[in-house]
Parts: C-alpha cells; sequence; structure tokens
C-alpha cells in the first residue's frame, strides 16, 4: 500500500469491470470488478462455491465469459476471444492441484518454459531453476519425479515453475488447501518473501488467517458477487517477526 | 459488442438472489457464428479453407463420376463403357444374385421373406429398445429357426433347398447371429472358468483362449474346415455351415471372454465378500452378484466386439460359403463387368455400414439405458 | 460327507475337478482315434519330415530369393518374413498418420474434424476383406505400364504394380540401420542423458553414413531407378499390384483405429496439464508433444498392442489377391502334402510366437515407462 501511496500512478495490472459470467444457466460470477496495482497483494476470500476459481481462472486466461472488460498485464481479453487462441503471458498460476508434469523431473517442469518459450539455453535455464529452487529451499529435490515429493514440496516445485518465467504478476488458487498446518506456515513464508520482493500476486483462499497475514488487501466474493473489500497488512510492516526467517533474497 | 449481435433484453432480478440474472440470450447471425469458430484466428482460417477446398475438389469428382456422369441401365457393359462415370447398371442388373447369391431363382421368395423376418425382428428390438432383453432374445432365436425351415425347406411342401445353394445377406446376417448365439454363453463360461478356481477348468479356458486369440480367424476357420471333418465320425459332422458357426462361435467366445474377464475383475472384492456373508454359494454369487454387474460393465467393449464378428462373416468365403461380400464378387467376376468391380464394392460397403451402425447405434441406446437405471 | 477331514465345499471342487479332466480325456482320446482312423484310411504320413523335402512349387513374391527346388522349411521362412515385413510396413505407417491425424485433431477445427470422424467411422465398419478387394479393383483400373503415372521422378504406379528406386544394402548401411536401431531402444527405455547420448550417436551415424563415401575408402550407396524400357520398367524395384492393395488397405483400414486410440489417449490427459502448459505459455504443437504425447501413450500401450496383433493376424487376408504370406504358404503345403495337424500345429506356433514377441516389446516398454513415473 506503501508504495501505491508513493507513486500516484502506479502501475495498473489487473483491470476488471463488470464481469459476468454464466456456466451453462448458472451465474457464477456477477458484476465483478477489481483492480490491482503493480506490488499488491490480493487475497480473495468467500464461502466455497463463491466464484473465486471462477474468477482467478479468468484472470488467468483459462476461462471463457460472457460480458464485461478484462485487462490483464496489458492485454485485453474479449468475450469473442476464443479460448484457445489467448496468450496471456507474464502471469504465472499455480493450480489447487498444483498439475506438475508428471512425466518430467522437477528440473525438467522448471527448464521446459524457459527453453521452448523465453529461447533461453538450457545451461542457463537450468541455472535459473537451481537458483528458483534454492531460494524455495528446494535444491536438493531437483532431479525427482513431482509423485515421490510431499504436497509441500510440489506446490514449491509449482511455484518455482511459475517463476521461472519472470511473471509480473502470480495468482494462487488455494495455495494451502492441500497442505497440513505445518506446511501452511511454510507457504506463509513462501510467499511472504514472494511480497517483499515486489511480485504481484492475487491468493485465493479459505483461510482468513492467511489472508489477513500476507495480502495488503482483502476481497470477498459471495455468491459470484464481489463484496466488501477489507485492508489487510502489508507484508512490508513486518517487523513484527510475522514472515520471518526469510529466504535468500533474489 | 456489435459483432455479439443483439443482446435480448435482460429480466429483473431472479428469485431471492438480487445480482443474480439468467443467461443473456446472445443471438448470433450465422454469419458470426461461422467466424467463431471456424475463422478465428488466421491458422484456424487456413485450416478451414484448406479442408472446405479439399471436400470440395473431392466431393464435386465424387458426384460427377457417381451421379452425373454415371450409367444406370444398360443391357451389356458395352452401354456402360460410353459413360464416363460410375456403371450402376451392373447392380441394377444383378442385384438379386448380389444380395440372395445361388439360391433357385424360382424361389427368391423365400431368402426375400427372410429379410423381412430378420428386419421385423430389428424393428421390434428398437421398438421395445431392448427394454425387455428376454422377449427380444426369443424373437431373434425364433427368427432364426424360421431362417432353417424356410431356407432348407423340406417341410410344408416346401422343396428341399440345401445349404451350398445359401448365399448373400441372409447368410451374413445368419452366421452372425448364430455364432454369437453360440459365443455368448461359450463366453461366458470361459471367463468365469478362467477366474474360477476349478484349476482344470482354468487351465483348459487359459489354453483355448491363449492358442486360439494369436491366429487370424481366416486360418481357424480354414483348419476347423479342414481338421473337424477328420476329427468327427461322420456322423456328427454337422457340414460346412454348421462347421463355420462353430468355428466362429468359438473364436468369437474367445475374445468375448477376455472382456467378460475383466469386467469380472473390475468387480469390488466386497461385493463377494458381502455376498458370501449373505450365504449365497459360489455359483450363486456369480449368477446373482458378479457377473450381472461385469456384463454391465463391458457393454461398450462388447458392442465393439459385435461389430468385429458382424465384419469377420465376410471371411467365410475363404472356405467357399457365399456370403454377401462374395457373392457381390461373384456378379461380376468371370464376366465381362469385371471393370466395374468397385461400383459393386462400394454398395457392399455402404450396405456393411448400415449393418454395422446400426449394431452400434442399438449399443449405444442399452448403454444409455443403462446407465440412467445405474 | 466327509472324506478324510475334507468340508463339502472341498469335495465338491474335487469331484468337478474330476469330472472335467474325465470329460476333457474322453474327448481327446475319441478325437484321437476318429484322427487316427482317417488319417490311416487316407494313407497320410506324419512327422515333420516333409520340411527337409523340396516343395515343387514356387512363391510369388518374396524378400528372399526363391525357388521351386526350396525346402518346404525355407518356404515356411519365406512366409513368415513377408508376414513380418508387411506386418512392420502397416505398422509403422499406420502408426505415423494415426499420431499425425491426432495432432490435426488438436487444432479443433470442427470442419477438419468432421472430416476425420467420417473417415474413421466409415473405414472401421467396412470389413477389411471388402477393402482389400476395392483396392485390387483400383488398381487394375489404373493406366498400363505405357502410360503409367509418374508419381514423383522416378516413383511410377501402372496396372503391373508400383516401381520405386532400389537400393543396394552395403556393410556401411547394415551398421547404420543397426546403430540406428540400438539409439531408438536406449531412448525408449531411458531418458535424459542416454536419451541425448542415443540421438547424437544416430545423427553421427547418419553423418557418417552420409559423408563416408566422399572421405573414406567406402562403397556408396548405389541407387537403382527404374527407367522405361519398352512396354515395361526395367531397373528398381516393383511392388506387385496384389501388394500395393493390400498395403493400401491395410494401412488406411488401420490407421483409423490407431487414430481412434490415440485419441482416447489424448482424452486422457488431465485438463489441467493442458492449462498449466498453456499458462507457461506453449505453444499447442509444443503442448501436444512434450505434454498431452507421453502421458497419453501410457494409456495407448496395451490397445496398441492388440491392434499390432491384429495387424499381423489381418496380413493373412493378403492371401485372397495371391500374396505370399505364412498362412498362403501353410494353405498350399497342405494341399500339396495333406499333411494337415503338422502344418497347423507350425503355423499356429509361428503365429503364437509373433504375437508374444509384439506383447513382450509392448509390455517391456510400459514396465520401463511405469516405473519412471507416476501420476
Ligand atoms: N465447469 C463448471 N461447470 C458448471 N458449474 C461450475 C463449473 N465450475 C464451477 N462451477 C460452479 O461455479 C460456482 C463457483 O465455482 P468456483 O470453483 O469458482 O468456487 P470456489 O469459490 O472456488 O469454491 P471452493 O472454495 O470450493 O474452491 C460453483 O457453484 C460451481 O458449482
Ligand atoms: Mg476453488
Amino acid at each position: 500500500m506503501r508504495d501505491v501511496v508513493q507513486q500516484p500512478r502506479a502501475e495498473e495490472l489487473v483491470n476488471i469491470r463488470a464481469l459476468n459470467k454464466w456456466y451453462g444457466d448458472f451465474h457464477a460470477l456477477c458484476d465483478v470488478e477489481l483492480d490491482v496495482v503493480a506490488g499488491e497483494t490480493v487475497a480473495i476470500c468467500g464461502r466455497s462455491g463463491s466464484g473465486k476459481s471462477t474468477l482467478i481462472r479468468c484472470i488467468a486466461g483459462l476461462e471463457e465469459f460472457q460480458t464485461g472488460e478484462l485487462v490483464v498485464h496489458g492485454i485485453a481479453l474479449s468475450p469473442q476471444s476464443s479460448l484457445n487462441h489467448r496468450k496471456v503471458s507474464g502471469v504465472g498460476m499455480v493450480f489447487q492441484n498444483f498439475n506438475l508434469f508428471p512425466h518430467m523431473t522437477v528440473m525438467e517442469n522448471l527448464t521446459i518454459g524457459p527453453v521452448e518459450v523465453a529461447r533461453v539455453s538450457r545451461s542457463e535455464a537450468r541455472a535459473r531453476a537451481m537458483h528458483q529452487l534454492e531460494r524455495l529451499q528446494m535444491g536438493a529435490f531437483a532431479d525427482r519425479y513431482p509423485s515421490t515429493l510431499s504436497g509441500g514440496q510440489q506446490q514449491r516445485a509449482a511455484i518455482a515453475r511459475s517463476l521461472c518465467l519472470n511473471p509480473r504478476l502470480m495468482l494462487f488458487d488455494e495455495p494451502t488447501s492441500a497442505l497440513d498446518p505445518e506446511l501452511r506456515s511454510e507457504v506463509r513464508t513462501t510467499i511472504n518473501a514472494l511480497a517483499r520482493d515486489g511480485m504481484t500476486m492475487i491468493i485465493v483462499t479459505h483461510e482468513i488467517e492467511l489472508a489477513r497475514d500476507v495480502s495488503s488487501r482483502i476481497v470477498w466474493m459471495d455468491d459470484g458477487a464481489v463484496g466488501r473489500t477489507e485492508a489487510g497488512a502489508p507484508p512490508t510492516y513486518s517487523g513484527n517477526g510475522r514472515g520471518g526467517g526469510g529466504l535468500g533474497g533474489a | 459488442m456489435e459483432t455479439l449481435g443483439k443482446v435480448a433484453a435482460l429480466p429483473a432480478a431472479v428469485g431471492t438472489q438480487p445480482h443474480k440474472r439468467p443467461r443473456p440470450r446472445v443471438i448470433r447471425s450465422l454469419q458470426t457464428q461461422v467466424r467463431r469458430v471456424l475463422f478465428d484466428t488466421p491458422l484456424n482460417a487456413v485450416v478451414t479453407v484448406l479442408t472446405a477446398t479439399a471436400i470440395a475438389i473431392v466431393g464435386f469428382y465424387v458426384v460427377r463420376w457417381a451421379f452425373l456422369d454415371s450409367a444406370w441401365v444398360a443391357s451389356s457393359p458395352a452401354g456402360c463403357a460410353k459413360a464416363q462415370g460410375a456403371c450402376w447398371a451392373v447392380i441394377v442388373k444383378n442385384w438379386q444374385g448380389i444380395l440372395f447369391g445361388n439360391y433357385p431363382a424360382e424361389q427368391r421368395w423365400r431368402p426375400e421373406v427372410m429379410l423381412g423376418v430378420f428386419g421385423a425382428a430389428l424393428v421390434f428390438t428398437i421398438a421395445v429398445n431392448v427394454r425387455n432383453f428376454r422377449l427380444t432374445l426369443g424373437v431373434w432365436l425364433v427368427s432364426l429357426v424360421v431362417f432353417v425351415l424356410l431356407m432348407r425347406g423340406g417341410v410344408f411342401g416346401l422343396q428341399t433347398i440345401e445349404s451350398d445353394r445359401w448365399g448373400g445377406i441372409p447368410i451374413t446376417i445368419f452366421v452372425f447371429l448364430c455364432s454369437v448365439t453360440l459365443g455368448f454363453p461359450l463366453a461366458i463360461v470361459l471367463a468365469v472358468a478362467r477366474t474360477g478356481r476349478l484349476v482344470s477348468a482354468r487351465t483348459i479356458s487359459v489354453f483355448l483362449i491363449e492358442v486360439l486369440r494369436p491366429v487370424p480367424l481366416i486360418a481357424v476357420l480354414f483348419c476347423t474346415d479342414l481338421l473337424l471333418p477328420m476329427a468327427l465320425p461322420n456322423a456328427l459332422d454337422p457340414g460346412k455351415l454348421g462347421r463355420v458357426i462353430i468355428c466362429m462361435g468359438v473364436f468369437y467366445a474367445c475374445y468375448q471372454a477376455e472382456v467378460i474377464r475383466a469386467g469380472l475383475q473390475a468387480i469390488p472384492h466386497g461385493q463377494i465378500e458381502a455376498s458370501r456373508a449373505l450365504g449365497l454359494g459360489p455359483l450363486q454369487i456369480i449368477r446373482l452378484v458378479t457377473l450381472p454387474q461385469a456384463l454391465r460393465l463391458t457393454v461398450p467393449a462388447t458392442v465393439n466386439l459385435l461389430v468385429v464378428a458382424l465384419k469377420d462373416t465376410s471371411l467365410i468365403v475363404t472356405v467357399g460359403l457365399f456370403d454377401f461380400a462374395a457373392t457381390a464378387t461373384a456378379a461380376f467376376s468371370g464376366n465381362e463387368w469385371r471393370p466395374f468391380s468397385n461400383e459393386v464394392y462400394i454398395v457392399v460397403a455402404l450396405v456393411y455400414l448400415l449393418m454395422t451402425l446400426t449394431l452400434t447405434w442399438l449399443g449405444h441406446s442399452l448403454e444409455r439405458r443403462l446407465a440412467k437405471n445405474a | 460327507m466327509n472324506l478324510g477331514g475334507m468340508n463339502r465345499a472341498q469335495t465338491g471342487r474335487l469331484i468337478a475337478e474330476a469330472a472335467v479332466l474325465i470329460g476333457l480325456a474322453c474327448l481327446v482320446v475319441a478325437t484321437g482315434y476318429s484322427i487316427r482312423e482317417s488319417l490311416v484310411s487316407r494313407n497320410i504320413a506324419t512327422g515333420f519330415g516333409f520340411l527337409a523335402q523340396d516343395t515343387g512349387w514356387d512363391v510369388s513374391a518374396a524378400l528372399l530369393a526363391h525357388s521351386p527346388r526350396d525346402t518346404y522349411a525355407r518356404t515356411f521362412l519365406i512366409g513368415l518374413l513377408n508376414t513380418l515385413a508387411l506386418s512392420l510396413a502397416t505398422i509403422i505407417v499406420a502408426t505415423v498418420l494415426g499420431v499425425l491425424i491426432a495432432l490435426v485433431r488438436q487444432l479443433q477445427n470442427p470442419l477438419l474434424s468432421w472430416l476425420i470422424g467420417g473417415y474413421v467411422t466409415i473405414l472401421r465398419n467396412v470389413p477389411l476383406i471388402v477393402q482389400i478387394f476395392f483396392w485390387y479393383g483400383a488398381t487394375q483400373g489404373l493406366p498400363n505400364t505405357r502410360k503409367a503415372f509418374e508419381l514423383s521422378g522416378g516413383v511410377f504406379l501402372s496396372n503391373r504394380g508400383l516401381y520405386l528406386p532400389s537400393v543396394k544394402l552395403g556393410w556401411p548401411e547394415y551398421a547404420m540401420l543397426a546403430v540406428l536401431v540400438v539409439s531408438i531402444v536406449i531412448s525408449l527405455i531411458w531418458r535424459h542423458r542416454p536419451r541425448r547420448l542415443a540421438s547424437g550417436l544416430a545423427l553421427v551415424a547418419v553423418a557418417v553414413w552420409l559423408v563416408g563415401p566422399a572421405l573414406f575408402d567406402l562403397p556408396p550407396l548405389a541407387v537403382d531407378w527404374p527407367r522405361r524400357a519398352g512396354l515395361n520398367f526395367a531397373g528398381g524395384m516393383s511392388l506387385q499390384p496384389e501388394l500395393v492393395a493390400v498395403l493400401t488397405a491395410l494401412v488406411v483400414y488401420n490407421t483409423a483405429f490407431i487414430a481412434e486410440i490415440v485419441r482416447t489417449g489424448v482424452q486422457s490427459v488431465p485438463l489441467g496439464q493442458i492449462q498449466a502448459a498453456q499458462n507457461i505459455g506453449l505453444r499447442q504443437s509444443r503442448i501436444f508433444y512434450k505434454i498431452i504425447l507421453p502421458q497419453a501413450v501410457r494409456v495407448m500401450v496395451l490397445p496398441l498392442i492388440n491392434q499390432y496383433s491384429n495387424i499381423t493376424k489381418a496380413t493373412a487376408l493378403a492371401m485372397v489377391v495371391g500374396f505370399t504370406d505364412l498362412f498362403s504358404v501353410s494353405v498350399t503345403s497342405i494341399n500339396h502334402t495333406g499333411q494337415a495337424l503338422e502344418i497347423v500345429l507350425l503355423m499356429t506356433m509361428l503365429y503364437f510366437a509373433i504375437n508374444a514377441t509384439i506383447s513382450l516389446v509392448g509390455n517391456t516398454y510400459a514396465y520401463f515407462d511405469r516405473r519412471r513415473w507416476k501420476r
């Protein structure tokens, strides 16, 4: 928040205006409005079935919608553009069930993006991947297959996979739901560290604790509509030990 | 929004949730819809244009060959030779031979009636939507009995016509129905034996299945036709048609048994334990609990096998029986219609397509009905 | 009833076993007796001695040199090799085409999908034998050799068959092919460094083979192009119209089945995998090769083994247009020697061996694949 105040015309990464989405005849998103500026960490909370995942998947360009405007990282997605041909770049998504590629090692999962998309040399991509893995304390697992990792390790691998492409915006769908309580604090640490490094993030979560802890703003969703918005604690204030430990900075 | 067309007026709020609205009915013009699915990206547009061009070119030649330039009536092949396109006259001229083979001309009404009987059985099956399974089965079994009585004759004052003169579509349907009627119960026995605890029965079942499955059906047919008369005393020899039906039935059973076995193995062991707890004996468990579930599970695979069995009836020509494909071949082979063989085979293919698609469609409707009941 | 401490169920099972065995024994004895009778009455020799005798008849086309003075054993080998060659050619071409069709389907163009769907439905539902007859009829309708189609430089198609350039394989070719096969096997079993090493090795082998004749004293590749000579063609190699028809029918028919198998495999890959790949920014074609296909293969292996086995069996139909394969050699041999039992046994065992090999290779691949990664 302080960053926003200091920079009066901060870069806006997400603009959503009157977004409406129907699954068949079910109105899943109703006139959703949301803006996210660079450096913010926004949490989206709400009851199960309130449309949080649907919204974040729309932002990632993975869902069609029927009316409204959606601009992500400078790219306007329209209701007409068909799903197959969308190119949303600079947005990393960490899925609820991670969706790591099971037939590739962690290292291959991390390097396939840079090598195939960013056309980075293989050795450069490996170095970058190793850096992200070390940062998330996953260095020892680079040559393991995803099925041999624990839930928390898989999640960190998934986060690292997104980070390898240097995204401007990170989307998290329920980053803690698959984890047991100890691992949840690990995730919190990870997200806090990312926030300190200036990453813009949107985090969908059930856990109000996590939301309050890591986000600068909490958006409540109810039955497909955005309800009230509540200020969270921006991690830049974390002088009181929250999010401590810290990860080897980038 | 213009390209989206008109958006119908939105009705007021629905129910208790004020912000929920029904989905706007977007009325897209045909043009917009086509553009959206066929021309939304340059690549897709290129693909559409290429595909459409290919369809148009091939379609043009096919239509010109099959309809515009074709000859439908010609007393001799010479008449056809003048036409640039297809010579359907070969069908028009020989259709009775193609459909019924060598059956004596003055008795042709018998296979014709028979086709009607099979058609009626099919209509009945569709009408009851396989709902009453036993009745449907009964109707088909009766049609088989009628087939033998009518085609063979010798009763009710009908002239006797031996099976070596039968041919064409009736034979194809008859062999298919008989081999499946024979094969399916055998498949159940083989599958149960293979999953059961009787060592001797299991060994026999495994042996039969594993020996027959790697061998081509055409080879099995040939060998049965050759060896069965040697192995059986003359009195027991079922004749060529009988040998073929036995062979096709057993061969079909080996494949069907593996399908049923997969179904049996997919049933959770808890079901068997629960039945045991109810005091059911091993055969009762199979008959009442596991087998019905396994058969339901395997409907799609079974339909695939039935289609294979139907197509495989075309192989009986290799032992000298005249199925549909063979009588069709006979219509032009050895005479001057020879250059127009492909017209005949196209018609044969269409007839097979009709039969197999009907079978698949029946299977799908059975599947849907079972899914609804489940 | 209680026999020596057995309960009722055990006794029942024992009786059932005995009944089955006695029934089987009766059947075997009766059949054996009947067969012996008919063999004796027809005065037919027994045993496999005939394998060493000359056949006295010739086969129509084969990979190996053949003549009527070959022994039955060699003739069976010729038939077996023809069956294997036809199966292998069909398997390779149909698999490549089936995967290509699946790739094209990824474009999700409704018109194209509809076209492919029509192709698959029609070809799967018409008996193979009818399709073979159709293509055979089509080859008969081709122009004669004087007006033969020239498909592309040096490849001719006429009603006498397909004329292709032939190559004379010397030891450099065999060496290169051996290296290629080894590296394919290595890259199917291992990944990472071994796979990269293997593909490097293959590239080096091809490169050495290409530039070898220029640099070292290696025999160059002898290509023999077919040329028009009088009313016919000279040089190159020719495929008889029968073989062209059978190969076309087998490929076209089985491509439809394999396309369907690949489609099922592709559909089994969870949508989340594709979305994750899209999120990373991979292009459609890279998603197909890198993400979908490797995972789909796991689901495809068993149905593919099955289909490959069906292909080897289907080649027996080549006999109906006069191609010499294992089955047709068996039939002719039975007609000439009368030793049906022995020949049927031999033929069955050879088909059994072919199918066992296919399923062994497939299951070995599936084993290594499953050991490598789990879902
Ligand atoms: N593919 C779909 N088809 C039809 N309805 C869907 C589909 N996906 C989601 N929905 C419906 O849309 C609503 C919102 O779903 P969504 O997954 O966004 O909820 P959520 O807020 O993420 O819930 P949770 O906290 O349980 O993950 C739900 O009522 C759900 O039933
Ligand atoms: Mg959700």
